[in-house]
């Protein structure tokens, strides 16, 4: 069975092959510059990372609070996915203006960052979970 | 969406969320906080409810609000109160927020 969130996945997923495909092939025929399936390709990787970032401190609206994420849990990840977001409009920016090595740069930093900073502020919280439970 | 902006748009659901960010509360424990009568909160809570904003869970007798917003509703919920969307909340209204 296909959840509404995997068929939303691979949707994009497509679009993204589909925009990368076609754009190298304009390309090949000098109808757009060469960097541009780069860029294209990299600002909508960016937007995508926005869009699961923005997503991942929400619970499913029919999901139940008391097994599905701790209240601690749940603020590390709405961390988590502002880092994202944040991360994403940077590296999402970062291609569609700055030149292609310093995009490359900035891109790699800032999601690198967001990464680190919410996976470690995550990492916080369910070892935070894990000694509470102990305690108690 | 238009649930979300109806939702944000009243200072006192506002306070209920900014409540919220500091951990789960019963609705008893929020109608408290407030100088409004109960089925007042009620149709708050209901109007958080329908935006998706907060998710509940049954204590008992009792029904624990959790926040569920996502970055871009965090983020309107920080602008529709610096900006001061909605009438202002009663002076008696709680102002404190725990972290």
């Amino acid at each position: 069975m296909i959840t509404r969130s995997l068929r939303g996945s691979i949707a994009l997923a497509a679009i993204l092959l589909g925009s990368a495909y076609g754009l190298s092939l304009l390309a090949d025929f000098n109808w757009v510059g060469p960097d541009m399936p780069d860029r294209v390709t990299q600002v909508l990787i960016g937007l995508v990372l926005v869009l699961f970032g923005n997503a991942t401190g929400k619970r499913e609206r029919d999901a139940d609070p008391s097994t599905d994420g701790k209240p601690a849990l749940m603020a590390a990840r709405r961390f988590f996915g502002l880092a994202l977001v944040l991360g994403g409009l940077v590296h999402a920016g970062a291609w569609l203006l700055a030149p292609l090595d310093l995009a490359n740069t900035v891109s790699m930093v800032a999601v690198v960052a967001a990464l680190v900073a919410g996976l470690g502020r995550v990492a916080y919280a369910v070892r935070r979970q894990q000694q509470s439970t102990d305690q108690g | 969406m238009s649930d979300v902006f109806k939702a944000l748009s009243d200072p006192t659901r506002r306070e209920v969320l900014h409540m919220l960010k500091s951990g789960p509360r019963s609705a008893g424990e929020l109608a408290d906080a407030f100088p409004v009568s109960r089925p007042t909160m009620s149709a708050h809570f209901n109007a958080l409810k329908a935006a998706g904003l907060v998710s509940t869970e049954k204590a008992g007798k009792s029904v624990i609000y959790h926040l569920n917003v996502s970055v871009l509703e965090e983020a309107l919920l920080g602008f529709a109160g610096a900006f001061g969307f909605g009438t202002r909340p009663a002076p008696d209204a709680p102002s404190e927020r725990k972290e």
